[in-house]
This record gives C-alpha cells, structure tokens and sequence, in this order.
C-alpha cells in the first residue's frame, strides 16, 4: 500500500503509463523544434493507447496504436517535412506577468479537480474486471451502427468540411 | 443490446430538414466543381433553395406533422423552434453574402460550407445524446472556423481564423471534459438515462456534478461569448468578412443556447436553485463588460461585436431568473423569452451587418466616420439602420424593446428584480454608443462628395426583411408570441 494505493501489477503499469503521457506532453509544449513536438505526440497516442488496454479495450488500444500512433504522427512528420523551410525553432515572446496568471490558472484548476476527486466517495465494492471478457469489436460495431447511427454520420460531415476547408484555404487565388 | 438498424424512414422523420440540407449542400459541392466562370453565381442561391425548403420541412412540424424521436436525436418543439430560427438566420446571411459580393468575394465554396455548419447548428438544437451534441458542436465549430479564414485578401481574417480555431479548440476540450464527468456520474450518454441517474448524482457526488458544470459552462460560454470568456470576440468579428461576422453573432449563438438549454435544464435541472447563482453573475459581468466595451470602440464592426456581447448577457437574464422556482410554467415563460429575444435579435442583427457591409464596401473604411452624413446620402439606408441601432438597444415600438421586456417581466415573476434593474441600467449605456452612429449619420456632414451609398438589389432585400421583422415583432408581439405560448417545449 503506497498512499492507500495497493501495489499490483495494473496499478504499476497504469502509474507507468501515466508518467509517459506527462511528460511525453510536458515535452510536446517545452520542445522548440516542430518535428520533435510531433514525435512527442507520439508517446502521448502510444501511453494513451496503453491506457485503453489496461481498460480491457484491446481493439482500441491497437487502433489507437495503428492509426494515432503509427499513421497520423508519420503524416505529421511527412507534412512538416514537406513544408519546413530552413530553421523551425521559434522561441515566443515570454511576459512574465503572463506566466504568473497562467500558473495560477493551472494551479487554481488543479487543485479544484484533486480536491474533488479526493472528497468524492468513490463507490469500491466493484466485482474484479475480467479482462477481455467480451469480444470489444462486436461492442464497438453495435455502439457505432446501432446506438450512435446518426452521430457517426455526422462526423463524416465534419470531415468532409474539414476536408474542403482546408483545400479552400490552402489553394492559391486564382 | 442490439437494436434494429436505423431504416431511412425513421432517419427522415427524426432529421429531415438536415437531411434536405447536406443533400443540398453535396449537390452545390458538385455543381460549385463542375460549372465555371460567372455560372459559379448558381451555387449560393441553390444554398438558399435547400434552407427554404429545410425550412418549410420543418416548420411542418409545428402545424401536426408527426416526427419521431430517436435516442440520440428528439424532435420536440424546442428544437424545432430553434431549427427554424437557425434556418430562417443563415438564410439571410446568405443573401447577405450575395449582397456583398461586390465589396467582399468570397470563395463559392462557402455555400455549402454554411449549409454544413447549419446542420450542425441543428443538431445542437435537438441532439438529446451527450455525443450526438458535441458531435454538432465540432460541425458547427470547424466549419465556421474555415469561414473566418475565408477571405483570404485580407490578412486580418486569417488571423482571425486562427485566433478561433485556437481558443474554439480549447473551448470544446473544456466541454468535453464536462461531459466526460456527467458521462462517468450518470452511467448513459443518453439524455434520458442521465435524467434518471442524475439524482443520485446529485447526492453521492455533488463536487464532481459541480466540476462538470462549470467546465461545461466554461467551454459553451466560450461559444456564446459571455464575459469573461468573450475575449476573441471583437478580434475574430473584425476579420471575418462581413456575412461570417453575423452568422456567428446570430446561428453560432443561439445554437449554443440552444444546447446550453436543454442540458443544463434536463441534466442538471434538479440541482437548478443550487447553482442557478452563477448563471446569474455570469449575465450581470457580460452585460456590464460587454455595454463598458463598446463605448471605446471606434470601429463599427468591433462595436456590433461588443454589442452581441451583452445580448448574450441579456439572454442569459430569463436563464438566471428562472434558477430559483424552477416550475415548468416558469421554464416555459423564461425559454419563450429568450427564443422571442433571439428572433428579434437575429432580425436586428443581420440588418445592422448588412447596412454595414454596404456602407464600409462603399466608404472603404469600417470606422464610425464611414458613416457621417449618410442620411444625405442615402434617407432609406439611413433609417433602416436607426431602426437597427434603437432595437438594439430596446427603443419601444422595435423588436428589441419587446424581447427585453419580455425577459424583465421573467426576472419580476421570479422575483429577481436586481436582475431586471440591471438589464435596463446596461441598456441605458447601450444608447450611448448606437446614439454615436445615429449622430454621425443625421447630425454630421458627409465628408467629400455627397454620392448616395448604393447597395445592390439583393442587400436591400435583406434590409427590408430585417426591417420588416424588427417592426412587425415590434408593433405586433403576439404574432411570434401566441405561436411560443402554444408549444409544448420538451415533448
């Protein structure tokens, strides 16, 4: 028991987990050059997918590895490297008054959220998680075709937009 | 739990005006493609055809026409109120677009793009499913950001752009984050289910039901600019071309009320008299920020920007008041209030842009000079815009004048006379600055030649319709009001 925390194997890995996703984000803000910020994010889809697994969701961890982890940061990488011209480092203009506020801005909301979690009773009679007990895919493909039909739709309307806005203010004015 | 698949048949009777609207807007999409040159002017009055016809769907439905609710996605008549003040807003910012073109040339890509944020809009009016809302909220979000980075002349709007994708971006994270908590508290997604959960919520985990709350407060407020989350307001306002401009002050907002409404009032309605208190400062900080703001601008873009901040705080007032004695008849006269205000709202509104648009176009300057002497120039322009300005800021005889005393006879029946006496005193500082456009437009002289400021015919269509609607929801009230006190909001 460490911190009314018992030591077990899922605790270890979940604390493991955390720390990569902390400081693989720390690291995403703190790094100056862009292409190191996207390999950065890459740890942070890589301990997030870790997490999902630890849920018992295995085939939305792998996803999330496939897609996030694998395609998407590869993309990023492949995009700045066609678009970076010469010296990438940029260093933003520090004010430190603005640092003040923003770290009792992240202070204040911190410990709002640790005292909540803190104060709440959580309920702890819960039976232990089988793991991979049923069969994720089946539950995914009966949530996205069955119960969440019409906002799956809708997202690819977000894409298509999204899509054709960013060709509309990429291409050049004709 | 399997459940059948959903059949296009229920699809269509659950959302067939957004239906009809991405039909629409994927046949512009193609048709925008294929035809070149001047025929590329097709496309946004095709965009017009699809709203009207969205709107006659849904206006069908308040006169017996059965939909069906899905879990997901309600058809009741609050979303279909609010569906029609959507469709009946972006209809006019498109004729406003094509008014403008002379001054401002958008990319025709932004005909299907408004019919795409317009869905979304919808479905925030009506989503009943904690993901079918946020769901809405990102088709709206992105798409208007896209828009305010449209004009790409000009500099300003894609900073604009960025400034919105930026802080709208954070917005939805904090609104997610809310959810997540609601999520975790109740069990469901689903409205329904939480209604059910929530009391127990309410009992065993207050601070993660007030957490929630507040970042789902937090993230909407953004949306909706109530101070102090109003900050990108004016920026983003003054980038924007001109018909973006107006369709975030009216269709963006009231989206956002509309799905701040039906969550806080079902998920968290039965906790209202705790936390009905800080709704209420909430208004009174936006009223007093937004009115204070606007009498420094100089620029009338940034003014109406200002000015759009304290009409949200106005309409926050029926919300606040109705906190403490949450009976339905309360609710009901509090949300008849604010969808009044929003009619009457989005009317003076896109009016005030419009005239705007053409003035700025014509003097090629945005500052209130622009408009010295215009009343030499141009009487009709002139007048409609006075007509405008004193709705706004609540002239009897105008819409605007209605809309807040409908909202001050809820915070009198409620009991929150502070709140009532503060909506007039802002309104008074309101008449300040729309006082100094009056000025510069009957009092001052035109400043070179004496040319009448000429809009095209289709901007003076919209004017008049703006015109019209500030007057006759002005003079005859019961018109919109006898149609709100007939509906049974929630179902």
């Amino acid at each position: 028991m460490l911190f009314g925390i018992p030591i077990t194997g899922e605790t270890v890995s979940f604390f493991l987990l955390a720390l990569i996703i902390i400081v693989s984000g720390v690291m995403l803000l703190t790094l100056d050059k862009v292409m190191h910020m996207a390999l950065a994010l890459g740890g942070v889809f890589l301990g997030v997918a870790g997490i999902f697994i630890l849920l018992g969701s295995d085939f939305l961890g792998m996803v999330q590895i496939l897609i996030y982890a694998g395609a998407i940061t590869i993309l990023m990488v492949f995009a700045l490297m066609l678009t970076q011209k010469g010296d990438d480092t940029s260093s933003p203009p520090t004010s430190g008054v603005r640092a003040i506020f923003t770290l009792l801005g992240v202070v204040v909301f911190a410990v709002t959220v640790l005292l909540v979690i803190r104060s709440t009773s959580w309920p702890v009679n819960r039976p232990a998680v089988e793991p991979f007990a049923k069969p994720t895919v089946t539950l995914i493909a009966n949530a996205m075709f069955h119960t969440y039909t019409v906002p799956f739709e809708l997202v690819s309307l977000i894409l298509t937009a999204a899509l054709v806005g960013a060709v509309v203010i990429a291409k050049k004015e004709d | 739990m399997t459940s059948a698949f959903l059949t296009f048949g229920d699809a269509w009777r659950n959302l067939g005006p957004e239906i009809i609207l991405t039909v629409f807007a994927f046949v512009i999409m193609i048709v925008e493609f294929i035809v070149t040159g001047t025929k590329k002017q097709i496309a946004p009055w095709l965009s017009v055809i699809g709203i009207i016809v969205a709107m006659i769907v849904t206006a069908a439905r308040l006169s017996g026409v059965p939909g069906l609710s899905l879990p997901v996605n309600a058809v009741d008549d609050f979303g279909t109120i609010f569906k029609l003040l959507l469709l009946l807003s972006s209809g006019l910012v498109i004729l406003l677009a094509i008014g403008s073109r002379k001054q401002e040339s958008l990319p025709y890509e932004y005909s299907y793009l408004v019919l795409f944020a317009t869905v979304g809009a919808m479905i925030m009016a009506s989503a009943t499913d904690l993901i079918t809302m946020y769901v809405g909220l990102e088709l709206l979000s992105i798409t208007t950001y896209i828009l305010v980075a449209l004009y790409k002349k000009s500099i300003r709007s894609s900073e604009g752009g960025l400034k919105y994708l930026i802080i709208g971006s954070i917005a939805s994270a904090t609104f997610l984050y809310g959810l997540s908590f609601l999520y975790g508290m109740t069990g469901s997604t689903q409205l329904g289910t939480i209604i059910a959960n929530v009391q127990s919520g309410w009992s065993s985990y207050p601070g993660m039901m007030f957490l929630s709350l507040a970042l789902i407060i937090v993230g909407l407020g953004v949306k909706l600019s109530v101070a102090p989350f109003h900050l990108w307001t004016a920026d983003v306002y003054e980038g924007a071309p001109t018909p973006v401009s107006a369709y975030l002050a009216v269709v963006s907002k009231a989206a956002a009320f509309a799905l701040l409404l039906r969550l806080l009032i079902a998920a968290y309605g039965q906790g209202m008299g705790q936390w009905y208190g800080i709704v209420a400062w909430l208004a009174v900080i936006t009223m007093v920020i937004g009115n204070v703001g606007a009498l420094t601008q100089k620029n009338v873009k940034r003014l109406l920007a200002y000015s759009s901040i304290a009409q949200a705080g106005y309409l926050l007032v029926p919300f606040a008041a109705i906190g403490q004695t949450a009976t339905t008849a309360n609710i009901s006269q509090g949300l008849s209030a604010i969808v009044f205000y929003l009619f009457a709202y989005a009317l003076m509104t896109i009016g005030a842009f419009a005239i705007f648009a053409v003035v700025a176009g014509a003097r090629a300057s945005e500052g209130i000079d622009a408009f010295n002497g215009l009343y030499r120039r141009s009487p009709w322009l002139a007048s409609a815009m006075a007509i405008f300005l004193l709705s706004l800021a609540g002239m009897p005889l105008t819409a605007g004048f209605f809309g807040k005393f409908l909202i001050f006879l809820v915070a009198f029946n409620t009991s929150q006379y502070w709140l009532g006496v503060l909506l007039f005193a802002t309104s008074v500082i309101a008449f300040y600055y729309y006082f100094a456009i009056l000025r510069a437009m009957f009092m001052r002289e035109p400043v070179g030649d004496r040319d009448p400021v000429k809009g095209t015919g289709v901007m003076h269509v919209v004017v008049t319709l703006c015109v019209v609607g500030t007057l006759v929801l002005g003079v005859f009230p019961s018109s919109l009001m006898g149609l709100l006190n007939g509906l049974h909001w929630f179902g």
